[in-house]
Formats: structure tokens, sequence, C-alpha cells
């Protein structure tokens, strides 16, 4: 049984770590809302861009870009998208395993992986896979001209014919109570952008067609790397939310079960020296 | 009948950057700089790095744009650009040394992507700082 002095030092402990839990919570809240906010404000742009471009692709036919060809999978790579500091549930696990099932899954093709995230990189660095590259700290002030220049190396290397398609596993935000772990492929791009508008009217184009849409798809692939960085970062602060909120929870819990455990070993250890002091009297008498 | 006012929405990956009502928007079109006036043809045109001027009534506003694509409608213009700033909040130190970068790396790089986007951020830099320079002289 343990003794009084243990039980309030261990109280103690967790009361701390309860504080801690609760100021991260709060952090957490306040990084998720300006992260959501981001997101919202890439809407209008993605809007836009995704009507540009189906508009085009619709009256390009059989638009031949590099980004867009098609061929056999030789050499798969994935990006892993991770975050760079723990303390947020299963947001990191879950990611790591998604990607170790589909290297699984690609076996003799599977290429490499990108890394993105402290988190991924120590824990890939401990795995048999080949890191192409790592990248860390990226979500911190997340700007669009890294995560463009990130997308732009990797469209290089699949111009290239390094890779031969690369997909990219990352946390989506769906809710601050739901994150979703999904892989997507990156390149090369799929050609559903073909859905016809029902408001399309009779563009001029400058320069032609053809030659627009090879300068938009890269913009196209920039920009989605861009939005899978959002989500991922929306996503990790949600899910430490989530986290540090059951932490604190069970802390509080565990306070309670802890301090009655304590009142019953004080009122055990004086009803035992009552017990002693008037059997002594007794004794005596 | 024409429409008297161009509705103008500047958009960055990151932000609207503007939502406002024009009588004219000259934009750095490939092809060359070009203003749209209420009752354009539609077109989609790519735009290089460069200056973008707004007249409205009364007052010119200038950016600079770091290259993209624009709609335009009749009565609408939608300019996507990888970035967009007005010529008063243009860092022109900052400018200067990505200016000096970018020409040091061009002049030792074989042509591949890395001298593309040399290229590119020579461009930018170059559109902001004589954005910047035209708005100081008024």
């Amino acid at each position: 049984m343990a003794n009084l002095r243990d039980l309030r030092r261990r109280i103690r402990s967790v009361r701390s770590t309860g504080q801690i839990t609760r100021a991260m919570k709060m952090v957490s809240a306040a990084r998720l809302r300006r992260a959501q906010d981001a997101i919202l404000a890439a809407r209008p742009y993605a809007r836009k861009l995704q009507e540009i471009l189906s508009n085009l692709a619709a009256g390009v036919e059989g638009g031949q870009h590099p980004l867009l060809s098609e061929r056999e999978p030789r050499s798969v790579e994935l990006v892993v998208v991770t975050a760079d500091r723990g303390w947020c549930g299963s947001f990191n696990s879950n990611v790591f395993r998604r990607g170790m099932e589909f290297a699984r899954d690609q076996g003799e093709r599977f290429a490499g992986l990108h890394v993105i995230g402290r988190k991924g990189r120590d824990y890939f660095r401990r795995r048999p896979h080949t890191r192409l590259s790592e990248h860390t700290d990226v979500f911190r002030g997340l700007d669009y001209a890294r995560a463009s220049a990130m997308a732009d190396d990797l469209a290089q290397r699949f111009i290239e014919k390094k890779a031969d398609s690369i997909y990219v596993v990352y946390n989506e935000f769906k809710s601050v109570a739901r994150q979703n772990v999904c892989i997507e492929r990156m390149m090369p791009i799929e050609r559903n952008l073909e859905e016809k508008q029902a408001y399309s009217p009779q563009y001029l184009y400058e320069p032609e067609p053809e030659k627009l849409f090879v300068r938009l798809l890269p913009l196209h692939v920039q920009f989605q790397f861009f939005r899978v960085l959002l989500e991922s970062a929306a996503a990790e602060h949600a899910a430490r939310m989530a986290a540090m909120d059951a932490a604190t929870n069970n802390a509080s819990e565990m306070i309670d079960n802890l301090t009655l455990h304590l009142n019953r070993v004080r009122q055990a250890s004086i009803t035992r020296e009552l017990i002693e002091v008037v059997s002594g009297a007794q004794a005596l008498a | 009948m024409l429409p008297d006012k161009i509705t103008l929405e500047v958009l960055t990956p990151d932000r609207r950057v503007l939502s406002a009502e024009a009588d004219e928007v000259v934009m750095p079109g490939v092809g060359g700089s070009f203003g749209v006036r209420p009752g354009h043809h539609p077109m989609i045109v790519a735009l290089e790095a460069g200056q973008m001027i707004v007249r409205g009534s009364g007052h010119d506003e200038t950016f600079a744009v770091g290259g993209g694509f624009a709609e335009v409608l009749r009565e609408r213009v939608s300019v996507l650009a990888s970035t967009c700033e007005r010529a008063d909040d243009i860092d022109v130190i900052r400018a200067q040394r990505a200016l000096e970068r970018a020409t040091k790396r061009l002049r030792g790089l074989a042509p591949g992507i890395d001298r593309e986007r040399a290229g590119h951020a020579l461009h930018c830099a170059r559109a902001r700082l004589w954005v910047a320079r035209r708005s100081s002289e008024g």
C-alpha cells in the first residue's frame, strides 16, 4: 500500500501534467483557427484555377504535357506528410502505417520516400526504406513559395522520368473532430478535369490554348501540394487539440481517484492510531 | 449595352489580395502589357512577372505581380498570381537582394529547372523594383 507522501507526490505530478496538457490544448485551438483560416483563404484561388483548367482541358484535344504522361509505373515514389512535433495522438503513426502499407503493396516498384516533418524523418531513419528527400520545419509559417519549390522538385523528378508516378499520403482535415489519412496520386495528373461547365463563354486565348495549358499544369501541381500541406497542418492541430483534451480529462480523473485513495489511506491511519491509543488506555485501566 | 465598370478580383494562393471596381486594368501579358476595359471580349491570358495598373475613378494603383493567369469577362477580371503586392508594400531592400542573388546564380547555371527558377526570381525582383521606383517617383 502506497504511503501518504508518495500519494501526495503523485497527485502533484499529475496535476502539473494536466496543466501542461490544458495549456497545449489551448495553444492548439488557436493554431487550428489560423490553419483553418488559411484553408479558407486558399479556396477562391482553388476554385478559379480549377475553373480555368477545366475550361482549357475541354478545349485542348489530348493535351500532351509531360505531367500528364501515363507510363508503366516501374518506379513509384511516395511523399509522406507528417508533423514536426508529437503529442498529437495517432496523427503521425497513422501516416506511417499507411505509408508502410503502400510501400509493401507496391513491392518491387517502390522506389523511395520523400519525408516531410521531423517525426517522419526520425521514424523512417530507423527503417530500410530509401529516403529521397527530407524536409523539416515546413509547417511553421507555411508559405506558398516553399511549397511550390518542393512541388517543382517533385515535378522535375517525374518529368526526368526518375519517377513514373508520385503519390502523397497525408492527414486530410475533415473536421475538428476527424482527420482522415488519405493517399492521392500527384503525378501523373489525373485527367478528370474534363467536366464541362454549364457556362463557358467563347474565350480568346493568349497564348494559344495548348501553350496556356502547359503553363497551367505546373501551377496546378504546386497548388495541390500547397493544399495538402495546409490540410495536414490543420489536421495536426486538430489532432493535438483532441489528444490534449483527452489527456486533460484523464489527468483530472486520475487526480480524483488518487485523492480518494489518499483520503482513505489517511483515514485508515488515523483510525489505526486511535484504536492503538484507546486500547493502550484500556490496558492501563 | 456596355458595362461601365470592371469588377476586379486578384487572388493568390494564400489570400484574396484585392476585390474592387475599376475602369481599366493594365496587365503584364506574355505577349506584352495590355489593357482591359469594360465590355472586353472573354479571354484567358498568361501573365509574366511585371506591373499591373488598376485605374479607378480618380486614382491609379500599381501592383507588382509574380506571374500567373487572368480570366477576362465582359464585366469581370480575375487575376491568379503567385504573388501580388501593392507598390507601397514592396520591400525594396529585399527585392534588391533577391535581384543580386538571382543574377549571381544565373551566371553559374547550366540550362535546366534551376536556371528557370533563378530566371523567374530575377523577373519578379525586377518587376518589384520597377514598380516600387515608379510609385515613389509619383
